[in-house]
């Protein structure tokens, strides 16, 4: 074990760990991050699509994903670094009576948040995406704050950030254990040694329970997989991300969006979920996905797809992160469970532990984490994520 | 001709299974005349002016190692063999038994490329999907990054039309060019499809032909897949 004592250690140089590290060392925390793999965000954020959005039904995730806007938006005027943010917004389409219920229905709770979101009618929807299948569109709804930026560049800002600031990073080092005392945590334990520390947050996402086993805590994270695509990049033809939540044969919604070079990133979530940590690609998806992007979006046929992937979302039992100082471990933060929102809900999540490991956080963060306290009863689902 | 079979204390030494099996994977060892010093046949598939009795050959053993200088006690081309030839050496028992092959480049031509090829100049483009410089990717490994994949993430080297197809191999060389041992570099990730395919192709639809509209299964309730 080295001698030297850091302030807090992050297991997880990803979506979370990597602005967290961030905020903590603005706040002149000392801090370590360990990560297994090779370099930055090189778990599950290099994974994600980029999408941003304060639009959820949950208050906490919408106030996290609040400040996570403000801070993908500013970052290139405030560090220097192109992260690709584009404010492009958000649409959910509805074809069908059932959809454009559930969507006003949610709408009205959204709204009540002071979100920027309302309805376009089939009209406006078509003035705002005019290549949009027409045949059946009632509307959608459509919320013009949202956006996307590029996980990888953003991921590779917030670490040269973070090293800048003076924080230590530690890849190729698996975390093993949890090391604590007398229900206090001492240090860390890894495959290469160990580093003493009375705060450790945990932001390994996928692989964040065997850690959390470790320390006797168990919170209830199971991975799944999720496949994604990008084509070629093309001149810009729409701005929102596209939402499609009818469920089909093998999937239940997916999604698609322009990045700013121009390209065409894509997402389906396959039905039933697809569980464990494997991270090869399949064959599978993406005849299924083609098909319904080419459905809502008949031009789509010719655009040329480059690169195909799959990525883990570390899921809970009700879609809600678990977030906060844990009651059973002094000195142990769950940053756990982002359950594949980890890219959006990053940056407003480490700004608010950078709060919380120094006793900073404000009426509206307790708020949040009496939301997403550990100890919460896991049962009711989310209305729509 | 048919599978030749190993009949074990009935070898005879004829050579036939040395001459015919395609794959050279045969060396026939004869102890008879001389325990110390066996002959050693081995299967060659150069040109016969390269190789006469009396020559001293280099043999190796099936990984290329050098075992030492031996010489050619005898060359023939027999009719069973396409168009290989069989090469009898003498050789010391030590080493007979793991001779495998003759070495036929001259010993320069194997010695590292390092020394032949000029550094990559750094205007010179290293993706050229991407028109990533060599001075870009040499930069950020010199502020410490080893991760190929974090190149990729600031650069975009890697991730252009062509699937990685050229790059990788320049960013490896680079990393050498700046001193950088191999097993400090992580490698990149590489990723399907490796060549650019219309969406339609995937989706069943031909180019001009109407779109297939799927048909949605069910209602959406609660969604929970998070994402987006």
């Amino acid at each position: 074990m080295s001698a030297q004592v850091h302030d807090a250690v992050i297991i997880g140089a990803g979506s979370v760990g990597l602005p967290a590290a961030v905020f903590l060392a603005e706040a002149g925390v000392k801090t370590l991050v360990v990560d297994q793999f090779a370099g930055p965000g090189q778990g599950s954020n290099k994974a994600a699509i980029g999408g941003i959005r304060a639009t959820h039904s949950s208050p906490a995730k919408i106030r996290l994903c609040l400040e996570s806007l403000r801070i993908f938006s500013t970052w290139k005027e405030a560090h220097g670094d192109e992260i690709e943010w584009f404010q492009g917004g958000y649409v959910f389409v509805a074809y069908r009576e059932p959809e454009e219920r559930s969507l006003k229905k949610l709408l009205k709770v959204q709204q009540r948040y002071g979100l920027n979101i309302g309805w376009l009618e089939r009209e406006e929807l078509i003035a705002l995406v005019p290549d949009i299948n027409r045949e059946g569109l009632r509307g959608g709804t459509y919320s013009p704050e949202d956006g996307s930026a590029s996980p990888m560049m953003s991921s590779a800002a917030f670490y040269r950030r973070a090293v800048e600031l003076g924080v230590q990073f530690r890849f190729g080092e698996r975390a093993t254990a949890i090391i604590h005392r007398k229900n206090g945590v001492v240090g860390v334990r890894t495959d290469k040694g160990g580093y003493a520390t009375e705060t450790v947050i945990n932001a390994a996402g996928a692989w964040a329970r065997p850690l959390a086993q470790s320390a006797g805590l168990d919170t209830p994270v199971v991975p799944d997989s999720h496949e994604a695509g990008i084509t070629e990049p093309v001149a810009r033809f729409f701005n929102p991300m596209l939402v499609d939540i009818r469920p089909t044969e093998g999937a239940r919604n997916y999604y698609f969006y322009q990045h700013k070079p121009g390209g065409l990133v894509f997402c389906i979530t396959p039905d039933p979920p697809v569980v464990g940590t494997d991270r090869r690609e399949t064959s599978e998806y993406l005849p299924m996905i083609a098909k319904r992007m080419i459905g809502l979006m008949p031009k789509l046929a010719n655009i040329k797809v480059r690169r195909t992937w799959r990525g883990l979302y570390p899921m809970t039992p009700d879609g809600a992160p678990i977030l906060g100082w844990s009651k059973a471990l002094e000195g142990y933060v769950h940053a756990e469970g982002m359950c594949g929102q980890g890219y959006m809900l990053g940056p407003g999540v480490g700004a608010l532990l950078a709060r919380l490991v120094r006793g900073a956080d404000s009426a509206e963060d307790r708020q949040i984490l009496e939301e997403l306290r550990p100890t919460r009863e896991f049962g009711a689902e989310e209305t729509l994520k | 001709m048919g599978v030749p079979e190993f009949v074990g204390h009935e070898c005879d030494g004829c050579e036939k299974c040395v001459a015919i099996c395609p794959g050279l994977a045969i060396t026939l060892l004869d102890y008879r005349k001389d325990q110390a010093r066996p002959t050693v046949v081995i299967p060659y598939e150069f040109s016969a002016k390269r190789i006469k009795k009396g020559d001293t050959v280099t043999v190796l053993d099936s990984e290329g190692t050098v075992l030492g200088n031996v010489e050619v006690a005898r060359v023939r081309a027999p009719r069973e063999a396409d168009r290989a030839l069989l090469v009898r050496v003498t050789a010391p028992a030590d080493i007979a038994t793991r001779i495998a092959g003759i070495r036929v480049q001259e010993p320069w031509q194997a010695e590292d490329a390092e020394r032949f090829v000029r550094s990559i100049g750094d205007d010179e483009i290293v993706c050229r999907c991407e028109r990533v410089t060599a001075r870009e990717l040499r930069e950020l490994i010199r502020s410490g990054i080893r991760d190929m994949n974090h190149l990729k993430a600031v650069t975009r080297c890697g991730m252009g039309a062509c699937g990685g197809k050229t790059c990788p191999n320049l960013v490896k060389r680079i990393f050498r060019e700046e001193g950088i041992p191999p097993e400090q570099v992580a490698d990149l990730t590489r990723r399907p499809l490796f060549m650019e395919v219309p969406l339609g192709a995937f989706a069943g639809v031909v180019a001009g032909e109407a779109p297939i509209h799927d048909v949605p299964r069910r209602h959406a309730t609660a969604a929970h897949e998070g994402g987006m």
